[in-house]
């Protein structure tokens, strides 16, 4: 009998739980739009922005821009989502790194107790649902951007203000409460 | 021995064959075959590193993984490491994990990066690191064995598994080992790790994420012209300007052996080539986004010479994201200070 290791480690999930912020009415809540500068995310951001507005009189918006497609926002950033938004739209989860990152930035803030919603793109989903495993949170649900957009978000006016329609009512149900069947916990 | 302290799940295969068939059945292998790591295996690695199995190594937050001195043994027994390739494949794994490394985007990209492991110091030598003739390639095991173990460590614990977490649109061959020394003998040129602040008689790793190498064969002996030709392939692969890749980043340069010969036969050091090629492409700019380069100094500019006798060639390795991360190999496995 031969006797051999589990070379995988063991996941370390620290003290915070893993679960979903509660949600409330989106009526005057501040809203974090978490950009990491892939291709027109920001332009992205602020045209689903501008929908939810319209259609939920969301309260003002905070933008936060990461110094980098895969890493987290600055300490400093990261504290004013905390302290000066009630919800938060991150994005865009284009690329294999940006797009892991953005749905755990999402993650941590609903466990900070901010509700969140990651916009990711349908040809990243294996990566993304990868983090959610890690996380504990298999059904994490998130907003897809589907293929008849290019992943990498370099779109043109046009295709911005159409995916934002496109994303903006699912968007609002996920940060509002309505969660469509899926949940988290 | 520490083989007693190993925290791992074990499990019982009927003999070395069974084995190898169930590391594949469970997805823990790059394809190739592994080597069974048995307790006793793991424990002479971790006992060559000077390490106990539990010491922390690194971590990545994002995926709430910490990484072991442990997790990196039974990784590196399956590559096929010796035991005293253990500070070498230790340090490796510290180096990929540092902060400025950005080690969750380096293994999640679409860009396909791989890590290129350099090595320097009198450890080349001890442990037989090709920096010659072929040193890129198979053919020798520390060079095979060691960048396979730091891979491993990243499908296995880091879980950049293709399909999955992994993206990269064709991955590369680089991604099942890449790793060789410096030819710090063939020239008087300043070595790659005292260059970043260590002393000549210490040993290091160096590691940087790259979508490389690409070969340039520019067709001239006169040093201006060789910066120019590598400049202007750099400019056409565009990774080095912030409109791909959006971070900071050092770019590794290495020189073949002609080459070698053509710059210091003209009495070129390699601070002379850096700044010659920092020179270049330092005014460059992308005329489609106005986009910067990513370089931020002469220093990222990383001169390594190796390499055989023969054609004409320097290979260059475009960036991922991150810093290149130099440390030390250490003696005991303890002292891992930052070498720069």
């Amino acid at each position: 009998m031969l006797i051999t290791l589990d070379p995988t480690g063991v996941r370390n999930r620290g003290q915070v739980p893993h679960r979903m912020a509660a949600r409330r009415p989106l009526t005057g809540a501040r809203v974090g739009l978490v950009s990491n500068g892939l291709g027109r995310t920001e332009d992205l951001l602020g045209a689903v922005y501008a929908l939810l507005r319209d259609e939920t009189a969301v309260g003002d918006a905070v933008l936060v821009r990461k110094p980098h497609r895969s890493v987290p926002p600055l300490p400093e950033d990261w504290d004013r989502l905390l302290t000066d938004t009630d919800v938060v739209i991150a994005g865009f989860g284009g690329c294999g790194s940006c797009s892991t990152r953005t749905i755990r930035d999402a993650m941590e803030l609903e466990w900070a107790g901010i509700p969140s919603v990651a916009l990711v793109h349908e040809d990243m989903l294996p990566a993304v649902d990868a983090m959610t495993r890690l996380a504990d949170m298999p059904d994490y649900p998130y907003v897809v951007v589907g293929r008849a957009r290019t992943s990498i978000c370099d779109w043109d006016d046009a295709a911005v203000s159409a995916v934002a329609k496109e994303v903006a009512g699912e968007t609002m149900a996920l940060l509002g409460g309505a969660v469509d069947g899926k949940s988290a916990e | 021995m520490t083989a007693e302290t190993l925290q791992a799940s074990q499990l019982e295969h009927r003999d070395h064959v069974a084995a190898v068939e169930d590391y594949y059945q469970r997805g823990w292998t790059d394809g190739l075959p592994v080597i069974p790591p048995e307790p006793a295996r793991v424990g002479a690695f971790l006992d060559a590193g000077g390490v106990t199995a539990r010491e922390v190594v690194g971590a990545v937050p994002t995926r709430d993984v910490i990484v072991t001195a442990e997790d990196v043994a039974i990784n590196a027994v399956m590559a096929g490491c010796l035991p005293e390739y253990a500070p070498v494949a230790l340090t490796a794994v510290r180096a990929l994990l540092h902060d400025e490394a950005i080690p969750h985007s380096v293994t999640a990209t679409l860009a396909s990066a791989a890590q290129l492991i350099i090595v320097n110091g009198p450890v080349r030598d001890q442990i037989g690191v090709e920096c010659g003739q072929g040193c890129m390639g198979p053919g020798f095991r520390a060079n095979a064995t060691i960048g396979r173990a730091l891979r491993l460590v990243v499908r296995n614990v880091l879980r950049s598994i293709p399909h999955e977490l992994d993206r990269g649109v064709f991955s590369t061959p680089n991604r099942y080992s890449f790793c060789f020394a410096e030819d710090e003998e063939g020239t008087s040129w300043v070595p790659l790790h005292v260059e970043r602040g260590l002393r000549p008689e210490q040993s290091a790793v160096t590691v940087a994420s790259t979508m490389g190498p690409i070969l340039a064969h520019p067709r001239s002996h006169v040093p201006e012209l060789i910066i120019e030709y590598l400049g202007r392939l750099l400019f056409l692969d565009g990774s080095l300007w912030e409109h791909q890749m959006g971070s900071v980043a050092d770019l590794p340069v290495v020189l073949g052996q002609e080459h070698q010969r053509f710059f210091t036969a003209a009495g070129w050091s390699k601070a002379d080539i850096r700044r010659a090629l920092w020179d270049q492409i330092s005014p460059l700019t992308r005329e489609s986004d106005g986009a910067g380069l990513r370089l931020g100094r002469p220093e990222g500019i990383l001169l390594v010479a190796a390499g055989g006798p023969g054609d004409q060639v320097t290979a260059v390795m475009p960036p991922h994201v991150g810093l290149a991360v130099t440390l030390p190999v250490p003696s005991s496995g303890r002292e891992d200070q930052l070498g720069r």
